[in-house]
């Protein structure tokens, strides 16, 4: 029996974004879907997912919101946040880490690049899990 | 990926474009119209980031417009100038749609 991928979250009202996102990321992750920041909560406090791909600009709740409601809890403190957003002037990025993220990518998304970030974060994230 | 995704596009960026539509005429009748300001930006935005995703670049550009009036900081209200600025790009962006759907069947949301 192969091990279970890790859960990922990935918070974005943008069906198309959303779409593309999925693609990347289906074969090696257990994705689950959001479509704003408040269902994002709801989703993360849900399913525990290791690790949660936000994006920013969105109706209902915003991303550095949802971002600094997900860090103030204790269930998802701990796990690892990317904001995944167009936003990309040196203030959206500052804002994004005073709100709590882990990491910053600007889209369009490169594959390599959030797959190597994604990997990257988890194996922290796992690796201090398991000390 | 640009092929598949197609589709998807057009039919999303169709439904972001009423929406600005819809918030332009709430702003013909109040140009201090918040959440219609709200509407545009978020719809140029999601236009704006989609439309990256799949190269599109003058889309990208003309959608940025609209957002960057629509977020601006120091704002005043929407005034026959701006509003036919707003009609302007809007149409440029519809056109561009269209042009992007000859090669794109439609699908369901």
């Amino acid at each position: 029996m192969s091990p279970a991928k890790p859960r990922l979250l990935l918070v974005d009202d943008a069906v198309t974004s959303r779409l593309a996102l999925y693609g990347m990321l289906v074969g090696r992750f257990d994705v689950h879907t959001a479509t704003d920041g408040a269902s994002g909560i709801a989703k993360a406090r849900e399913v525990q997912p290791h690790i949660i791909l936000l994006d920013v600009v969105m109706p209902v709740m915003g991303g550095l919101e949802a971002c600094r409601i997900l860090r103030d809890d204790p269930a998802t403190a701990a796990c690892p946040i990317i904001l995944v957003t167009s936003l990309n002037d040196e203030w959206d990025i500052e804002a994004g880490y005073v709100n709590g993220c882990t990491d910053y990518i600007i889209k369009p998304v490169d594959r390599e690049e959030l797959l190597a970030k994604v990997d990257s974060w988890l194996a922290a994230a796992l690796g201090d899990a398991a000390s | 990926m640009y092929q598949r995704m197609l589709p998807v596009f057009v039919t999303e960026a169709e439904q972001k474009l009423d929406e600005v539509d819809e918030a332009i005429l709430s702003l013909a009748k109040n140009g201090e119209d918040a959440d219609a300001r709200q509407l545009v930006a978020l719809a140029a935005h999601t236009i704006r980031g989609n439309a990256a995703a799949l190269g599109l670049r003058q889309m990208v550009i003309e959608a940025q417009h609209l957002e960057l009036w629509a977020t601006a900081p120091v704002r005043t209200g929407a005034n026959a100038s701006t509003l036919a600025h707003l009609h302007e790009t809007r149409a440029v962006l519809r056109r561009l749609l269209d042009e992007v759907a000859n090669d794109a069947p439609l699908v369901l949301l």
